[in-house]
């Protein structure tokens, strides 16, 4: 197949160097994402209308972020970059796309699932209180829309995000009750080895969390939660640490365990799942070249698990050079192309049948009402 | 939902559940209710008030309707004259 239909789903970090490097194979993708501009939600742009700098709103990251904003900007004029589109299905070699309230189908040979992460939350009682925000929503509020999610927020959970956070709420002047972290200290060092970008991490979250500190802001560790209380709003946290129970007054909650891979398009494509014990999740099976068990279907960035941002930039562009290699496509002389590649990667692509039977069968309902 | 940077942007009116409102351009329509109000929608499950979740177009918790069409608030940005309903006979699907 020397021109496939390839979709890819997330203009992520990794969905955009996917599409990045197919385009400079000569192969054009379509580029499907639900956000009006790409970036992922790590780096997620805000409406027009915002002016904060880059730096004050990715902080460490800017220039990446910078960098892959500047990439989805050139690309979008030259392949079928498709913002503000939202894929509800995968059957059949087809997805099924809703835009601005109409609905389309995208039919492919090969596609690329990009779709990144999204918050691991534990329920607890009181968590539906308007006031509770996922960690990652609490983020979002501040990037896209410059807002806190409260006058005075308490962040509970744990994982690296839960000290960013704070660190990003405080230094855009949000007041900060306190950050509750069910770790125990000691704990956490050993729960980062296994993420390949794990000594950077550790090390930015010992940065945040000696900053956090250093300002004052009251972090405690090892804590138990009880439950969010208020009639209506969020009213107080209750939390136990040893034998003793208390409580913090606050008017927002920030709450989350982590993240998770963001696997439904995968479940829907057919993909082999197996059980990570490391991250406790199901996560969808792919190969040093990002193919999921399902020929013609790739996972890049943490979809098929969390490894973070920039390991997402990598799989994206690893997953695009096996496409290009797979359909015979070599690089463009003039920006010069590792030969490992091209030799390692060359078989023929072929076209890809879907089995229904593995696809949702309330999906197929759908499709055959159509 | 309390604005901390780029506070003071153009305005716009738009219509919450037939009163005048007001937002600044660039708001979802989330932020333009929540920055008014503490609750977005009543619950779909129940009588308790909801004020979205993830902010990210996952959780299903912000369902409101735009001009008689049902649009996630946390995902949509507001538009001059938008006329926005969060009576719970809207949210529930």
């Amino acid at each position: 197949m020397a021109d496939p239909a390839i979709a890819i789903v997330g203009a992520g970090p990794a969905g955009i160097r996917a599409a990045e490097a197919l385009s400079q194979h000569g192969l054009s993708a379509i580029l499907i994402d639900e956000a009006p501009k790409g970036g992922g939600q790590i780096y997620r742009q805000p409406p027009d209308s915002f002016q904060r700098s880059a730096s004050g709103r990715y902080g460490f990251e800017a220039r990446k972020a910078s960098a892959l904003h500047r990439t989805i900007q050139r690309l979008a004029t030259a392949i079928d970059y498709r913002p503000s589109t939202l894929v509800w299905n995968v059957c059949d070699g087809r997805l099924d796309t809703l835009c601005a309230g109409r609905g389309e189908s995208v039919v492919f040979d090969i596609l690329v699932i990009a779709t990144g992460a999204m918050d691991r939350l534990l329920p607890l009682p009181g968590w539906t209180l308007p006031g509770v925000y996922a960690l990652g929503g609490a983020q979002i509020a501040l990037k896209y829309q410059g807002c806190a999610i409260g006058r005075r927020t308490v962040f509970l959970g744990t994982g690296p995000l839960l000290y960013l956070v704070a660190y990003q709420y405080a230094k855009a002047g949000a007041e900060i009750e306190a950050v509750l972290d069910v770790n125990p200290a000691h704990t956490k060092p050993r729960a980062l080895v296994g993420l390949a970008s794990s000594a950077r991490t550790l090390a930015k979250g010992i940065y945040y969390r000696t900053w956090l500190g250093a300002h004052g802001i009251a972090v405690e560790e090892g804590v138990t939660p009880m439950g969010i209380a208020g009639t209506d709003e969020v009213r107080e946290v209750r939390y136990r640490r040893g034998s003793v129970e208390k409580g913090i007054r606050c008017d927002a909650v920030g709450l989350g365990f982590g993240l998770k891979a963001e696997t439904q398009l995968a479940d829907l494509a057919g993909c082999r799942f197996r059980f990570d014990r490391e991250s406790r999740q199901w996560l969808p099976e792919r190969n040093n070249d990002g193919e999921s068990t399902v020929s013609g279907v790739y996972l890049a960035g943490d979809c098929a698990g969390i490894g973070g941002a920039d390991a997402a930039e990598l799989w994206g562009e690893r997953v695009g050079l096996s496409i290009a290699a797979r359909c015979g496509r070599r690089r463009d002389a003039r920006r010069g192309f590792a030969p490992g590649w091209s030799k390692r990667f060359r078989f023929p692509c072929r076209p890809r049948n879907f089995p229904t039977t593995r696809s949702s069968a309330a999906a197929r309902r759908f499709a055959s009402a159509k | 939902m309390v604005r901390l940077v780029d506070a003071e942007r153009a305005r716009l009116t738009f219509s919450l559940d037939g009163m005048p409102a007001t937002a600044q351009e660039g708001d979802t329509i989330l932020t333009a209710v929540l920055t008014a109000r503490r609750y977005l929608v009543e619950s779909a499950c129940g009588e308790d008030k909801r004020a979205g979740f993830c902010l990210m177009g996952a959780c299903q918790e912000c369902w409101v309707a735009v001009d008689g069409t049902r649009a996630r608030a946390c995902s949509t940005l507001v538009t001059a004259g938008m006329s926005v309903a969060t009576g719970g006979h809207f949210t529930g699907g």
